[in-house]
C-alpha cells in the first residue's frame, strides 16, 4: 500500500511524505499534489534514490498575502 | 523507502478557494456572468475585484487574480483590521491552510485515493492538519 502523508502548518505550508512506494515512483505519487498546491520548495530522498540517479531540485516564490 | 518535501501554497484555483472560504464562514458575492465586484473601502471609496466576502462591517475583502495566475487579496487593510478586527496576515495563513486542505482533498478524490486524518482529528499535536492519502496497489 502507497500512502502520502500531508502536514499542513500554521503559515499554509505543508510538508509531504511518502511512504512505501520506490524510487522515482515516489515523484510520481506526489506531483500531481504538489503542483495543484504550488510552489516546491524542498525534496529530500533516502540514500537509495541517489543510487538510481543524482538531483535535487529547489525553487522559490512568493504566496498570497502580506 | 520514503522522501520528503516542503510545498509553499499558491492560491489558484478560485473554486477551491471559494470552498476554503465558505469552510472558515464567509459569505461569497459573486458578480452577475463573470463580471467583477466593487470592494468596499474607507468613505465610500471601491476597488475592482473578481469576486468578494463580506465582513459584519461596511467593508469587503475581494480577491483578484493577477498575472501569475495567483488570487490576491484587495482591502483596505488599514481599515479592516480596526472595524472587523480581521488582520490581514492571520487571514492570509488561515486560507491559505484551508485551501491547503481543500486541494488535497479534491487531488485524492479525483485520483480515487482514500483521505484519513490522524486519531479522527484534523489537527496533530502541533497544531497542524494532519491528512493521510492511500491507495491500493
Amino acid at each position: 500500500m502507497k500512502s502520502i502523508v500531508f502536514k499542513i502548518d500554521s503559515d499554509g505550508e505543508i510538508a509531504v511524505e511518502v511512504r512505501g512506494a520506490a524510487g522515482a515512483d515516489c515523484d510520481t505519487l506526489t506531483d500531481p499534489f504538489e503542483k495543484s498546491l504550488g510552489i516546491l520548495s524542498k525534496k529530500e530522498r533516502k540514500p537509495e534514490f541517489f543510487n538510481q540517479e543524482s538531483e535535487s531540485e529547489t525553487a522559490h516564490a512568493e504566496g498570497m498575502g502580506a | 523507502m520514503s522522501h520528503f518535501s516542503e510545498v509553499k501554497t499558491k492560491i489558484k484555483d478560485r473554486e477551491i478557494l471559494k470552498k476554503a472560504l465558505k469552510n472558515l464562514g464567509h459569505e461569497i458575492v459573486e458578480g452577475v456572468n463573470s463580471a467583477g465586484v466593487e470592494v468596499r473601502g474607507y468613505f465610500g471609496s471601491t476597488q475592482e475585484a473578481d469576486f468578494k466576502i463580506l465582513t459584519s462591517t461596511h467593508y469587503d475583502i475581494g480577491f483578484k487574480e493577477n498575472h501569475e495566475g495567483c488570487y490576491e487579496l484587495v482591502g483596505d487593510w488599514e481599515l479592516l483590521p480596526k472595524v472587523s478586527g480581521i488582520n490581514q496576515e492571520e487571514f492570509s495563513k488561515s486560507l491559505k491552510r484551508e485551501y491547503a486542505h481543500q486541494m488535497i482533498r479534491s487531488v485524492a478524490d479525483q485520483l480515487g485515493y482514500t483521505v484519513e486524518y490522524e486519531g479522527n482529528k484534523v489537527e496533530n499535536e502541533n497544531g497542524e492538519i494532519e491528512i493521510t492519502v492511500k491507495q491500493w496497489g
